[in-house]
């Protein structure tokens, strides 16, 4: 049996889904898993015999921004611990969502493409802002996803995206409580296997592609 | 841009837990219960296109005892799954990884049977975990995402198509109305039939649904159908122009009568009239001008405008095809024609009352223009070719039904051509209106009233005197404010 690749990513985000608009909100959960984390890498190691590396994606985006004053803040506020993971071999990258303040509450703004690209940019370019180097990891809020969002994050220099959950039929919001626009999307379709998504479906594979030679970025 | 995509990326928060506490929302994440979890994994590694594994835990979970618990006991079931041979990677040595063993591996029968990207696009041949797996017996809650089936509905599928050309004005609050369908379809299909409008935002669209563009040469509104159907997945096709809107019901209504009845072909609906700016001219069209429908007569089909709107018809996909589509030739006067066909095929057609469609008539639509009149033509040539008269039972179908319609709408257009200047139109007018009046049971005391006409110039003077006569004086209103 080859040996199979496993990905452990770990959202770094305020605790509650819904933040006040404009005071931070607690991330007791991240301060948490942070003291966890070493034992369940300490017992993976020991299983596959091998060193275990694991994936942070940082909320980045509009939410942040106005509920925490910065978009970077949660790049900023944990630099150190952030700083010993990447020593352990760790990689980072973003976990942008849609949110957008409408008055009352924050609703995911997930039909305003214009927007959707906007909160991708944010984080995109905190990412750079706050580790001095090109994002290239991408996993969105909800499992949203659209083709330009898709094209947008290649556009960008984005090489990895783990956004898509195979398997979800399209849903309005992940809680119905919550408010926002648009759908997130069907992707009982995609593929289970890692692929270059074609242009004009993010679903499809893109049999135009050689693999191999886009992986050298 | 490699998606990496997470077979069983299964965040859970705090959050949502507490939510479940309350009773109001009862998701069945697989962090919440290791027994699925460990059938779903079993299942997802027998699969035949294995690459990765990827997983996702939302940071507040770790403030929740039980589900951590079940976290490091889920991620101790992959170790042991796969004895071992495994390694937790980072997304870029997973990618690399994962290419090296996509591009090294012997394909299994599994794979050569899906070596079309196209068929992995609805799930109906993907070979992964869920068409291996009992859903059902893993007891997902109706709320969960991977509860039911794939894909929607017991058997029907539904594809919408719609053509697209020029500046479109409309077109996003059309895309828009397919969006927001209660039963959405499960592939919106666009065709640009030629146009110069830039339809890149469609990809920005976040639809329930994939949105596929396809191109042709400028062709006409029926060409454009015709492509989009022999281009759909779906048992079904819903039609939508690109000024026209669906109500949210549209879809879950006029797919309705397929579930009942497999024989049904058509299934169509009243519909309201709007303008450019979506404001409700006429509401319930159809019944408001007295038009019947369904109808049950070769006679009520040809007799007048039938009002059969695509905006506001589902097809059953072989039933088009069968007929042929709809007629290229025709760029007006096509959906009419198509009716015909299928009423004379003895297809079975279902009518709805309630108006689940907004129609949009303006200035620039279709039936404003020269290609309508054109059409007018070769749709009475077309029913004047195919149609043939009844003589024992007395139907003259061309003589007495169809002729004397298209007679009058033409004279309308002659006499709107006339009293705008429109010389080459009236000309043309004028041409097919001796062809009509010829095909007429009054031909002979017809003929005279025609060639009175019969000089654009004079008989646009003549329009003029007669409008300046005092409204007593008057023989009759001006027919070209006739309101059709």
């Amino acid at each position: 049996m080859d040996t199979i690749p496993v990905v452990l990513c770990f959202d770094a985000e305020p605790d509650p889904r819904e933040l006040p608009s404009r005071s931070p909100a607690p991330t007791a959960g991240l301060d948490r898993l942070l003291t966890l984390e070493p034992a369940l890498r300490d017992r993976l190691s020991a299983a596959s015999d091998r060193q275990a590396e694991f994936a942070w994606l940082l909320r980045m985006d509009s939410q942040m921004m106005t509920a925490y004053g910065s978009s970077t803040w949660m790049a900023t506020q944990y630099e150190a611990a952030w700083s010993e993971l990447r020593d352990r071999g760790d990689e980072f990258g973003v976990h942008p969502h849609n949110w957008r303040w409408r008055g009352e509450r924050w609703v995911a703004d997930n039909a305003d493409a214009p927007w959707v690209a906007h909160c991708t940019d944010v984080a995109i370019d905190g990412f750079r802002q706050a580790f001095g180097e090109p994002c290239r990891l991408h996993k969105a809020g909800d499992g949203f996803m659209t083709t330009a969002v898709a094209r947008h994050l290649d556009e960008r220099g984005v090489l990895f995206d783990l956004s898509v959950e195979p398997g979800t039929k399209a849903q309005r919001n992940l809680v119905p409580e919550e408010q926002s626009t648009g759908w997130l999307p069907d992707t009982r379709s995609a593929p289970h296997f890692a692929y270059y998504p074609a242009r004009s479906d993010f679903r499809r594979p893109d049999p135009a592609v050689v693999m191999a030679s886009r992986c050298s970025h | 841009m490699l998606p990496l995509t997470a077979g069983l990326t299964l965040a859970l928060t705090e959050h949502r837990s507490r939510i479940v506490a309350a009773g109001t929302y009862t998701p069945l994440w697989l962090w919440r219960d290791p027994a699925q979890f460990r059938a779903m994994l079993a299942v997802r590694l027998g699969g035949p296109s294995l690459t990765h594994l990827a997983f996702a835990v939302r940071s507040d979970t770790a403030l929740n005892e039980d589900l951590w618990t079940n976290v490091e006991a889920n991620l101790a079931e992959v170790a042991r799954q796969l004895k071992g041979q495994h390694e937790w990677s980072t997304p870029r040595r997973a990618a690399a990884s994962a290419l090296d063993r996509q591009s090294h591996r012997t394909p299994s029968p599994a794979d050569s049977a899906h070596t079309s990207a196209d068929q992995w696009l609805y799930g109906r041949d993907d070979p992964g975990f869920r068409e291996q797996i009992d859903l059902g017996a893993l007891a997902f809650g109706p709320e969960h995402p991977m509860a039911g089936p794939t894909p929607p509905g017991p058997s029907l599928t539904v594809s919408a198509v719609l053509p697209a050309f020029g500046r479109a004005p409309h077109l996003r609050d059309a895309i828009a109305s397919v969006v927001d369908q209660t039963a959405p379809p499960v592939e919106l299909i666009v065709v640009d039939d030629g146009s110069a409008h830039d339809l890149d935002f469609l990809y920005g669209v976040a639809a329930p649904f994939p949105i596929r563009i396809a191109r042709q040469e400028h062709a006409g509104q029926s060409a454009a159908r015709n492509l989009g159907v022999e281009l759909a997945r779906g048992d079904l096709i819903a039609f939508l122009d690109q000024d026209d809107l669906w109500l949210a019901e549209h879809l879950a209504s006029l797919t309705q009568p397929f579930k009942s009845n497999p024989d049904l072909a058509w299934s169509y609906c009243e519909f309201d009239e709007v303008d450019a700016e979506g404001r409700t001219v006429t509401r319930s069209y159809l019944r408001q001008h007295g038009v019947v429908h369904p109808k049950n007569t070769l006679a009520d089909c040809i007799g007048d405008d039938l009002m059969v709107l695509p905006s506001a018809s589902v097809v059953r996909r072989d039933a088009f095809l069968g007929l042929g589509g709809f007629d290229v030739s025709l760029r007006g006067f096509e959906d009419d024609d198509l009716y015909v066909r299928a009423f004379r095929a003895g297809l079975q057609f279902s009518f709805d009352a309630a108006s689940l469609t907004r129609y949009r008539v303006h200035d620039d639509g279709d039936s404003a223009g020269p290609n309508f009149a054109v059409s007018r033509r070769r749709f009475a040539e077309k029913l004047q070719r195919t149609i043939r008269d009844d003589r024992r039972s007395g139907r003259y179908y061309m003589r007495d039904v169809a002729a004397p319609r298209f007679f009058q709408a033409t004279l309308d257009d002659y006499v709107r051509a006339v009293s705008v200047g429109e010389w080459v139109t009236a000309e043309s007018c004028l041409r097919d209106l001796w062809y009509l009046a010829r095909l007429r049971r009054d031909w002979p005391t017809l003929s005279w009233k025609v060639w009175l006409i019969s000089r654009p110039r004079l008989f646009a003077r003549m329009l003029r005197l007669h409008d300046g006569l005092p409204r007593s004086l008057r023989l009759t209103d001006n027919p070209s404010i006739r309101q059709r």
